[in-house]
């Protein structure tokens, strides 16, 4: 389960499920920033320390194939080890989930998301890198 | 009127939400009528997109709160909204209307 020192970064434009997540880990304890396109995730996730990026994948100014291309790259010139990037799509087939992948992320879950499959995506992913 | 189907009474549907939501239901009630109110200008401009653009937060969103009907009329939308069937916008946007006026919410 989410414990206090688990750091989760939100990068998400829709400021409804901006809440419904934060309603979802509320009560864990679990900190969790949010970034409201790529663009900002980016530079969140650059200055801050993170256990895991929960990424949306269409939002306006940049979207999140290429908010994970760039945090990719980054860790790369950086030698950091990379942090899970799990995406946020509405649209899962083939092709976006493909892409996705191919652009970095490490696993990609379908909206509109329940509790548990939240919660479940934290646990697994977050605790694991810590 | 919707007959009700989940045990409610006749013309109402009951939508059971988590409890811990509850604060956040009014609000994203309301930006659901905003929704439409920005969908139908939409059509009314034959902005396409703008519709495109609120269907797919709406299927993104609905279910995440408990509403999976809007989830469902979000998908019915986007697609609508890229086939350019102004028909069945105004048919989706009329079911969201009145899903939205009938709506009653069990908090457990």
């Amino acid at each position: 389960m989410c414990s206090a020192a688990v750091r989760v970064l939100l990068v998400e434009d829709n400021v409804d499920n901006q809440f419904l997540f934060n309603a979802f880990v509320k009560k864990l304890d679990c900190k969790m920033d949010v970034a409201e396109n790529g663009a900002v995730g980016v530079e969140k996730f650059k200055s801050g320390s993170y256990d895991l990026v929960i990424m949306d994948l269409q939002m306006p100014v940049m979207d999140g194939y290429t908010a994970t291309q760039i945090i990719r790259q980054w860790e790369k010139e950086n030698c950091r080890q990379q942090t899970p990037i799990v995406a946020l799509t509405a649209n899962a087939v083939q092709e976006m989930v493909e892409k996705c992948l191919a652009r970095g992320c490490t696993a990609y879950i379908t909206k509109p998301v329940s509790r548990d499959t939240f919660i479940g995506i934290i646990t697994q992913y977050a605790e694991r890198e810590r | 009127m919707i007959p009700s189907d989940n045990g409610g009474p006749a013309g109402v549907i009951l939508v059971h939400v988590d409890a811990n939501l509850e604060n956040l239901i009014p609000r994203f009630l309301d930006n659901r009528r905003d929704d439409v109110a920005a969908m139908e200008q939409a059509l009314a401009q034959n902005d396409f997109e703008t519709i495109k653009s609120l269907a797919h937060g709406l299927k993104g969103c609905g279910g995440g709160f408990g509403f999976d009907e809007i989830s469902r009329i979000g998908v019915t939308l986007e697609q609508a909204a890229k086939a350019k069937d102004r028909a069945e916008i105004q048919k989706s946007l009329g079911r969201l209307t009145q899903y939205l006026t009938i709506v009653e919410i069990v908090y457990d």
